[in-house]
């Protein structure tokens, strides 16, 4: 069978798409359920599907907040079907830890351990701020919120983890 | 601007900076420090959220339809809960995908490659929108360990020339994944936002064009690029040679 040129323009355009995010894809996952594996596994979910409603995203700019969405809600699906339990904090304590991007500090663990604790309504929007650099306005429209209460959140999430986390002098 | 009015803002939103918060920092020592205490907190917080991705996930092959089918089916989509019942989902799904993508590959082999430069700018447009509150005229240099810590993250390590233009502002921000060098350059034409990109290498200028901002991507050496960007063509233009000169990666 000859593939025809929308064929693989389509293609090409998911590979562009999906190929530059799935590292943010995987960390975003990766907050959410704080679970590598499942992280992994969510992500490969969410990138299929993303490739079904392809058609769906009328503008590439919108990429990110898009696939970012499918990954939301892919991770809801998963708790939803299994209903699990709130996890226990000290159950995260023996989970496999993963690399980071610096050098190992035990300040950073201690600090992981604290945005780990963090609920995941502040979570959330930290992670989309400061890891995918999203605005107020974006992450309000990718969890569903207003820009006054995604403020809150990360106003509270912040403070927690000042009260929770020694940063020391500068 | 009242002490809880601005401590309401820079929790929320410590990059987006006004004249009001300014002025405020400015007058009341308790709020510049709990400012200071919060931009400690969100340079350790970018390291602390940049986990490592397996490979495992940035190896696979990207799953995708056969050519001449629109989409997979619900039904070829396998169960998450099936797939972790067998215990092995990544390498079986990316040992098809691999069979799928060499059959592309040998039937088309002259396969567009993806621009990366493109990919490149379309990353860098996303991280900058909400720090452009930093990218204000200042008179005052960050301080001389700040600005070193930051240029001893990302990949080998960074140096500034003493000659460089003034750096008021810096901070360790991801992009690509890696720890990069996110900095605020006085230039004479205005302030700008400088990404030290020690790691990724574009092979001629790529235009950075987003709303309000404008830039461009420059190679540097052998295997690093520098992003520069302002709020108009002026203002970048008046400092590339200068920030050109002024960076050595240390690769």
């Amino acid at each position: 069978m000859t593939e025809t040129s929308a064929d693989k323009q389509r293609q090409l355009r998911y590979e562009r798409l999906v190929g530059t995010y799935r590292k943010d894809l995987y960390r975003y996952a990766y907050w959410l359920n704080r679970d590598p594996q499942l992280a992994e596994d969510v992500v490969q979910d969410a990138m299929l599907r993303a490739w079904r409603s392809l058609d769906s995203l009328r503008e590439d700019q919108a990429a990110k907040p898009w696939l970012l969405t499918i990954v939301r809600r892919e991770n809801a699906r998963f708790f939803e079907r299994k209903r699990l339990e709130t996890v226990d904090i000290d159950e995260l304590v023996g989970a496999p830890t993963l690399q980071l991007a610096t050098e190992d500090d035990t300040d950073q663990d201690d600090l992981q351990q604290a945005i780990f604790a963090l609920d995941e309504d502040y979570r959330e929007p930290l992670v989309l701020q400061v890891l995918m650099g999203h605005s107020t306005k974006e992450i309000a429209e990718i969890m569903g919120l207003s820009n006054g209460a995604v403020l809150t959140r990360l106003h509270r999430a912040r403070k927690k983890l000042i009260e929770n986390f020694d940063l020391g002098e500068a | 601007m009242n002490c809880n009015e601005f401590e309401q803002a820079v929790l929320a939103e410590p990059n987006a900076d006004s004249d009001a918060r300014r002025a405020h920092a400015d007058s009341c020592p308790d709020c510049n420090a709990l400012e200071r205490q919060v931009m400690r907190l969100e340079q350790r917080l970018t390291a602390a959220l940049s986990v490592i991705v397996p490979a495992s996930v940035t190896d696979a092959p990207l799953p995708g339809g056969e050519p001449g089918h629109s989409s997979p089916s619900d039904d070829n989509v396998v169960s998450l809960d099936a797939r972790r019942r067998r215990r092995a989902p990544v390498w079986l799904a990316a040992a098809a995908c691999v069979a799928l993508v060499s059959v592309l590959v040998l039937r088309q082999p002259q396969v567009e490659t993806v621009d990366y430069g493109a990919q490149l700018a379309a990353e860098i447009v996303e991280h900058i929108g909400p720090e452009l509150g930093a990218m204000v005229p200042a008179t005052v240099a960050v301080s001389q360990s700040k600005l070193g810590k930051v240029l001893a993250t990302g990949t080998g390590g960074t140096q500034l020339d003493s000659d460089a233009p003034l750096v008021s502002y810096a901070k360790s921000c991801v992009i690509n994944g890696q720890l990069v060098p996110h900095l605020v350059m006085q230039g004479e034409a205005g302030p700008v936002t400088v990404l030290l990109l020690p790691g990724e290498r574009v092979d001629g200028p790529v235009s950075i064009m987003r709303d309000g901002v404008e830039g461009v991507i420059l190679p540097v050496g052998d295997g690093g690029s520098i992003a520069i960007i302002g709020r108009d063509a002026d203002s970048v233009e008046s400092i590339q040679k200068a920030a050109l000169e002024a960076v050595d990666f240390s690769i």
